[in-house]
């Protein structure tokens, strides 16, 4: 009888753990990470060129660039965003009503390709979005892309092919929620800085006591290419509610990345010249 | 709610609200560290994603600067990431006088990358996220 006991025992088990593990409390600073987030200039950077001015410059070793594939560091320039080929810089006025084309390819990326080297975050106020359980994070950016951070347990996969977002494996340090993510392509991150496949990226995300303000600690560290780790931090506002349709949400919900709109790839247009 | 559910509204949520368009192109054709004061009046509004766009009537007169005289193209955020700070679509009409400082084009046509507007009473409404060292806040 003991032996049939021990042996139903056995057998439920493993279809009770996962349902006492479900019934664990989240974290109270997870609970507060959950939710929409807005990244602030606590800085004043004077404009969006400068908002990467206050990320300490990468100290790399030699050749860690060309290690990396990358004739340069993450902090981008030249027309032809989002990926596209650079489109070629004028150097005189456009005729008036002929538009800036400033995006060569509108709406890029493609699966993970938005998980760049910014992973999610980018230099304005484009919206981050955290939910949370027990068994993973995800963090999904606003202009599209997920990550998932796997809080089960988990090791990384080997072998493992290269992507934008890498693999992450997460855990719970008292208030932080530490994140650790291999398994980039090749490319560049920001400050100046690289990475390969090889590189290890470690994200501290603290929640401030009152809820209302998230710092994002960005710890990159490849001896092949660093000559230490390469260290900077992101600061986030919780998202302004607004008001929609009689509701109040977190975002205007309005549609922007629509590769089929002709104004999607341009900029300023002249304007007719009425007034002397 | 099951997790499956909840990272499909969250995904479904991101494509809709998709609207992080202060980057949505390079910035390399203003001159980001320049700050130009403007005074004029609306005569186009635009309020439509990827970038709000209006137009800025500056006519001569006492005190302006003949360079700055005419209509420019003054070009914003997308619509989510002007909403967060403060503007809406009325926030501007057709006629309306407008003091801003924004990023003159470097190969002097006349467009604007917007910096803030001024209201009439000193507020600042900010195009994004970027901050003078005047308005900061640790």
């Amino acid at each position: 009888m003991r032996c049939r006991v021990m042996a139903l025992a056995g057998l439920l088990l493993p279809l009770a753990v996962p349902q006492l593990l479900a019934a664990q409390p989240t974290p109270a600073t997870a609970a507060r990470l959950e939710g929409d987030w807005v990244r602030i200039d606590p800085d004043g950077a004077g404009s969006f060129g400068g908002l990467g001015a206050s990320i300490p410059p990468a100290q790399l070793l030699p050749g860690a660039t060309a290690a990396a594939g990358r004739g340069g560091g993450g902090r981008g320039g030249g027309r032809g965003g989002r990926g596209g080929p650079p489109v070629a810089e004028s150097t005189s006025p456009n005729p008036e009503g002929v538009p800036y084309i400033v995006v060569a390819q509108p709406c890029a990326g493609g699966l993970g390709g938005r998980s760049n080297g910014a992973l999610l975050v980018n230099p304005d106020s484009g919206g981050v979005h955290f939910i949370e359980h027990k068994d993973e994070v995800i963090f999904a950016g606003e202009r599209g892309g997920v990550r998932h951070f796997y809080l089960d347990g988990r090791q990384h996969p080997t072998p493992w092919t290269p992507t934008p977002a890498g693999h992450s494996i997460a855990k719970y340090e008292g208030n932080a929620l530490v994140v650790e993510t291999v398994g980039f392509t090749a490319g560049a991150v920001p400050g100046g800085g690289v990475r390969t496949p090889e590189t290890r990226l470690v994200e501290r995300y603290e929640v401030s006591a009152d809820g209302k303000r998230l710092t994002i600690t960005y710890t990159w560290d490849d001896p092949k290419l660093y000559q230490k780790p390469h260290v900077y931090r992101y600061y986030f506002d919780r998202s302004p509610m607004l008001e929609s349709a009689g509701t109040r949400v977190s975002y205007a919900l309005e549609e922007w990345c629509d590769a089929g709109d002709p104004i999607e790839k341009q900029s300023i247009v002249p304007p007719k010249q009425t007034i002397k | 709610m099951r997790i499956r559910t909840r990272v499909s509204l969250a995904i479904a949520g991101f494509a809709l609200a998709s609207a992080s368009v202060a980057a949505h192109h390079s910035f390399a054709m203003f001159e980001m560290d320049k700050d130009v004061d403007y005074r004029g009046v609306v005569s186009e509004w635009k309020w439509q994603n990827p970038h709000v766009h209006f137009t800025v009537d500056i006519k001569p007169g006492s005190g302006v600067d003949p360079k700055q005289v005419g209509r420019w193209d003054v070009e914003g955020g997308s619509i989510n990431i002007m909403t967060r700070q403060g503007w809406t679509r009325a926030s501007y009409k057709i006629g309306d006088p407008i003091r801003l400082v924004g990023h003159p084009m470097k190969d002097g046509s006349k467009g604007i990358s917007l910096f803030y507007a001024i209201r009439p009473d000193g507020t600042r409404l900010y195009h994004d996220i970027a901050r003078p060292k005047d308005d900061v806040s640790k």
